[in-house]
């Protein structure tokens, strides 16, 4: 550089020969020296293993599921009796609501498909479900303890009913001829019926020693000893009947398959096929007391009511967009609750589903 | 050494100019000859994990270019015929379009939606709307009752309030060229648009044929900022050569890396051109350095023949190691990035350090040579002279260093340095926002992408696949099935993940059917046999490719679809984590879990790669840095010191990016990679004049104020310059070029703040060795500088 300088053979001025600066002081500047010849080093040392072995891998939250899901389906629903709703479903879930309309999932400890639970009082519950499960609580629901020794078929399990009664009274119905009873709040269980190749969909308690059955293929039983006999009668259809129901010892409502419903005002000896005029399937029925009519539910958000004469229905849809199928309907204080591929609650105008 | 370079080039410099000349003639020949286009498989690292089962299972289970059409409803709800005509004219028209896959054109008209009904003969499915239209009122509500009742259309492809309704389609991912794909769909949609709907399209093909769109507009922009910085050269330098000589080493090194990269097979991508201007950028900077440096030395001459030739010679001389010293380290900081293993960050590396490294010849040498042509090398064109108020700004920056605020620029420096490097760690990985980061929030594509995702489940998919290889049925087993149910339940908990699909969702259906539907058995059978016979029915009443998306032809592996509602890293980030959550707390007995095809996925991938790279492209440009630094100047204090103004402009650069939320993606990574060599040009021509005034035998007072004068009015000239082209980028259609252009600005402005008022100052206070010599050896006698005749 300075030749080039020079090659343009410049004038200039020779320039102060220090700088205006004092220099650093010697002790000091071996320190410095020391430090500025070690840095760079340990810079370079330091980028180059950061370049190499510093590989950031990323790290992602995670979020817990809500207590309902939009995949949940919930097949049963029950009133304890302290303003709590239980319902439940799909992979052993049951939840409760609270009357602040708080959720919390109890633990049930199945993860078998519960079909339909059921209370005696704010204590004491069961539910039932696929495979045979039967569980029971006695402490409102914080604890589920699964009963032994329930009878099976070597075909099929699945359990779709339970229907209680005082004094720690049940009956469960379900697949191949399973009519099952306790009488010690679900600890132990006895067959009423043998085993066959039907499969039942729902009993009436009626009193203290009357049930009433309904069942595949428009298959009827009662029972006038708490089911140690029992009387076959015969449906005016063949459908399947999927949920029976009685407000007093001889006023009652089967629903089924195909829209169908029947009554019975004779406690249960004949029945008489009353029109509704929809064809869609009737899964639950369901006497409502505060409201003095009956309601059933089905399939595409189908809803069906008839005074307590039962003999004029009117039919709709909870809601014209929700298609949902509901197999539970649950009167609750004028409103009432449906349950199946959605849970919410009705009022007979509103349709107001839970867990958005 | 130097000296020999340039006395060659300008002795023989008739030679070298026809040997450019030749060369440039050649190469532009080439040039004019490469490709514009995006290839999307350039995209994907083939080597990840994602990417390979992407690859193997997107021919079944769906690829990344999927199209999603949203046909909105103005008035009352979809059932109606004319509606259903627009959508039916659109499904059928889609088959037509190339690259299609048309077994995967779905929606309402086509084959695909249809409803499991139990039949006297059993099972039977039914198409919702296919070959015809419902014919009159009674078939449209037997339509809308089809739909509502079945949850794989009404949600899916119907929406909820029946305003909508959407065709998917996917296109074969070798064949796809994206501007033809974003014409003929919107030709297509075109046809059926009226007042009465409103259509909406998104998927990557149209995201990629918008940026397409915008070429000639970018062009446009191109062509301003050009127009911009020579008209800003021309008012500041006032000479004819102080604009041409820039542009001209703008040209020929753009022809010659154009050129070299056809060679080479490189296309060019559009949304590179930004990664072009950058380097331009350098092209006019170094140029301007010596056109200015050659003028600084025509004022200490006297008048006469041999002035310019002389001129020419002491500015290549002079400039030649810091100009090359910029050239490489940008080069070299650029290099780094081929390290990435996604091959079009790897062909961008080749294209932008061959087109920097022509900056050696094409700025570095030629600009001198044709200087030293000049006959009249004195005057100026026009009588504005902006010179004066440039140099308060200098003698602003002479002070700061020499009096004793140098002590507060260091501490502010180190101030900043600090909390912006703290802060730069919020740096996104992947897409910052919702919609896409390439378009602005109000662009269509952008709008339609919102609207679809506030409608519909997701329209960015990801599919996760659970099989065996070789062991067919396994998606039979019940344990599989159930698995995949609990999978589905646990990803739809996360908010951006509308919706999921896999065949354990479809045999529940089945079950149902078969029993009378009753559905209390709407649910998985329990054993292996019972899926298996579920399956068979199915089966039997599927078109082919019907269960494609589901499993693969022996049932060996099965894939869950999951939608998303956006594509930010972090809804990708949380969801990939949450798989292996998943994955981690239920292990199978049998078979194994893979991650993760689909848009989603392949952008997971690529996501990961960045973010495993990043430290390591930064770290090791760094590294380069120094490296050539020490080397250069045979200094290892030289390497910490040029890492100054890097960190500075880099952390300020990553938080402004942090701030603006714009993320480090496969767009913004080669910007950024190119930043880091950027940072530190102007340095390197300010602090080696500062080292050659010393060597001459100036002080320190004096040799900061020369330099500042001399190389600082090169920053000035060429930083306010650039900045102000590039700042015209905001005006640009696409958000990534206008954030782009903000950013070079910003990255310009401030690594010449930091050269013009931080070197300085650290090169005062601490005075290291490689640019004042030995401690207290006589300062040279005799020789002075050749600027102080002022």
């Amino acid at each position: 550089m300075d030749r080039n300088n020079q090659l343009l053979n410049l004038n200039t001025a020779p320039a102060p020969a220090a700088s205006s600066l004092p220099a650093p002081a010697p002790s000091g500047g071996r320190l410095l020296k020391v430090t500025t010849s070690l840095v760079p080093w340990a810079i370079i040392g330091g980028l180059l293993w950061a370049g190499l072995f510093i590989k950031p891998a990323a790290v992602g939250s995670t979020v817990q599921p809500p207590v309902l899901e939009h995949r949940d389906h919930y097949y049963g629903a029950a009133l304890p009796g302290d303003g709590r709703v239980w319902f439940a479903g799909s992979n052993g879930k049951i939840v409760s609501m609270a009357t602040d309309g708080s959720l919390s999932l109890l633990a049930s400890g199945t993860e078998r498909t519960l079909q339909d639970i059921a209370a005696w009082d704010a204590q004491r519950g069961i539910a039932v479900g696929n495979d045979g499960v039967i569980i029971t609580t006695a402490d409102g629901g914080k604890t589920w303890q699964q009963a032994r020794e329930v009878p099976r078929s070597a075909v099929a399990n699945k359990l779709t009913r339970v229907r209680v009664a005082e004094g720690g009274r049940a009956v469960v119905v379900g697949e191949m001829g399973a009519l099952l009873a306790s009488d010690d709040f679900g600890h132990s269980w006895r067959r009423l019926r043998d085993e066959e190749d039907v499969a039942w969909n729902d009993a009436a308690l009626v009193g203290k020693d009357e049930i009433r059955v309904v069942g595949e293929f428009g298959r009827v039983l009662l029972s006038r000893d708490a089911g140690v006999t029992w009387h076959e009668r015969e449906a005016p259809v063949p459908t399947s009947l999927m949920s029976v129901a009685f407000r007093d010892a001889r006023h009652g409502v089967a629903v089924g398959l195909d829209g169908v419903v029947l009554v019975s005002e004779d406690g249960g000896e004949n029945w008489r096929q009353a029109d509704t005029g929809i064809h869609d399937h009737l899964l639950d029925i369901a006497w409502d007391e505060a409201g003095q009519r009956w309601l059933g539910a089905g399939v595409l958000g189908r809803w069906v009511s008839a005074p307590a004469d039962a003999a004029k229905w009117s039919v709709g849809r909870v809601d014209e967009r929700d298609l949902s199928w509901h197999t539970r309907v649950l009167p609750a204080g004028g409103q009432a609750w449906f349950a199946g591929a959605g849970v919410g609650r009705w009022d007979g105008k509103r349709w107001q589903p839970l867990g958005g | 050494m130097i000296e020999r370079i340039a006395e060659l080039c300008i002795h023989r410099r008739k030679a070298v100019v026809a040997v450019l000349a030749a060369l440039t003639l050649v190469l532009s020949w080439f040039a004019l000859r490469i490709e514009v286009r995006t290839v999307f498989e350039d995209m994907l690292p083939s080597q990840h994990e994602y990417v390979k089962t992407h690859e193997r299972f997107k021919d079944t289970f769906g690829g990344s270019n999927m199209v999603t059409i949203m046909f909105e409803v103005k008035e009352g709800d979809i059932f109606q015929k004319a509606f259903l005509d627009k959508v039916r004219t659109v499904t059928l028209g889609l088959r037509e379009v190339s690259a299609v896959n048309p077994y995967q054109i779905t929606s309402l008209a086509s084959k695909k939606l249809k409803e499991v009904q139990a039949s006297t003969d059993g099972i039977a499915t039914t198409p919702l709307m296919w070959p015809d239209l419902p014919a009159n009122a009674e078939q449209m509500a037997a339509l809308k009752e089809a739909v509502l009742r079945n949850p794989l259309v009404y949600g899916p492809y119907v929406s909820r309030d029946l305003q909508a309704t959407l065709i998917t389609v996917d296109f074969i991912d070798r064949d796809v060229d994206y501007a033809k794909v974003f014409e003929e769909v919107r030709a297509l949609v075109a046809k059926v648009d009226d007042d009465s709907v409103r259509i909406r399209i998104v998927g990557d093909p149209i995201l990629y044929g918008w940026v397409n769109h915008y070429v000639p507009e970018t062009i446009n922009l191109v062509a301003a900022a050009l127009a911009v910085t020579l008209s800003m050269l021309f008012v500041l330098l006032r000479t004819w050569r102080g604009v041409l000589l820039p542009l001209l080493a703008g040209v020929v090194s753009a022809i010659w890396a154009l050129g070299i990269c056809h060679l080479l097979g490189i296309h060019f991508e559009p949304l590179v051109i930004v990664v072009a201007m950058l380097i331009t950028s350098r092209a006019v900077s170094h140029s301007v350095q010596i056109v200015n440096r050659f003028d600084d030395e025509l004022e200490n001459i006297a008048k006469g023949a041999e002035s310019a030739r002389h001129a020419a010679k002491v500015a290549l001389a002079d400039l030649f190691r810091p100009g090359m010293l910029g050239v490489i380290a940008d080069a070299a900081c650029m290099a780094v990035v081929a390290l990435s293993p996604i091959p079009m960050l790897q062909k961008l590396t080749v294209l932008s350090v061959v087109w920097v490294s022509t900056l050696t010849i094409s700025a570095v040498i030629l600009t001198p040579v044709m200087l030293s042509f000049i006959r009249k090398p004195h005057g100026t064109v026009h009588g504005v002279d902006l010179a004066p108020l440039l140099r308060k700004v200098l003698d602003f920056a002479v002070w700061m260093a020499t009096s004793r605020f140098r002590f507060a620029v260091i501490g502010c420096s180190v101030v900043v340095m600090a909390v912006s490097g703290w802060y730069a760690f919020n740096l996104k990985i992947g897409d910052a926002n919702p919609g896409s980061p390439i378009l602005w929030p109000e662009a269509a594509y952008n709008e339609d992408s919102a609207a679809i995702n506030a409608r519909f489940q997701g329209a960015d998919r990801m599919f996760v696949v659970v099989g065996a290889d070789g062991q067919q049925d396994f998606v039979k087993k019940s344990e599989v099935l159930t698995a995949m149910n609990r999978f589905q339940r646990f990803l739809e908990a996360q908010p951006e993940i509308g919706g999921s699909v896999s065949i354990a969702d479809v045999l529940p259906v089945v079950s149902r059917t078969l029993r009378e539907g009753n559905p209390r058995y709407q649910e998985l059978g329990d054993s292996q046999a019972t899926n298996g016979s579920l399956m068979a029915v199915l089966d039997s009443v599927s078109e082919p490719g019907d269960m494609d998306r589901f499993v693969d032809s022996t049932y060996a592996n099965g894939a869950v679809t999951l939608m998303f509602r956006d594509r930010k890293g972090e809804t990708i980030r949380t969801a990939v984590a949450r798989v292996k959550e998943f994955i981690a707390a239920n292990p199978l007995e049998t078979g194994s879990w893979q991650l993760a095809g689909g848009l989603i996925g392949v952008m997971a991938a690529v996501n990961e790669v960045i973010l495993s790279g990043q430290i390591e492209a930064v770290a090791l440009a760094l590294l380069v840095l120094v490296v050539i630094c020490t080397v250069v100047y045979r200094s290892t204090v030289a390497g910490m010191l040029f890492m100054v103004p890097v960190i500075i402009s880099n952390t300020l650069t990553f938080s402004f990016m942090a701030w603006k939320g714009i993320g480090m993606n496969i767009n913004t990574v080669p910007v950024a990679a190119l930043g880091i060599g950027l940072g530190v040009d102007y340095a390197f021509y300010i602090a080696d004049r500062v080292k050659e005034e010393i060597a001459a035998g100036s002080t320190p007072e004096k040799a900061i104020h020369m330099a500042l004068h001399s190389a600082g009015m090169g920053v000035v000239v060429t930083a306010s310059v650039l900045i102000v082209s590039t700042l015209l980028w905001w005006a640009s259609s696409l958000r990534f070029q206008a954030e782009m252009g903000l950013l070079m600005a910003i990255w310009l402005g401030i690594s010449a703040m930091s050269a013009l008022f931080v070197m300085p100052s650290v090169i005062y206070v601490f005075r290291p060795e490689f640019i004042f010599g030995k401690k207290e050896r006589p300062v040279l006698a005799g020789v002075a500088p050749g600027l102080q005749a002022d």
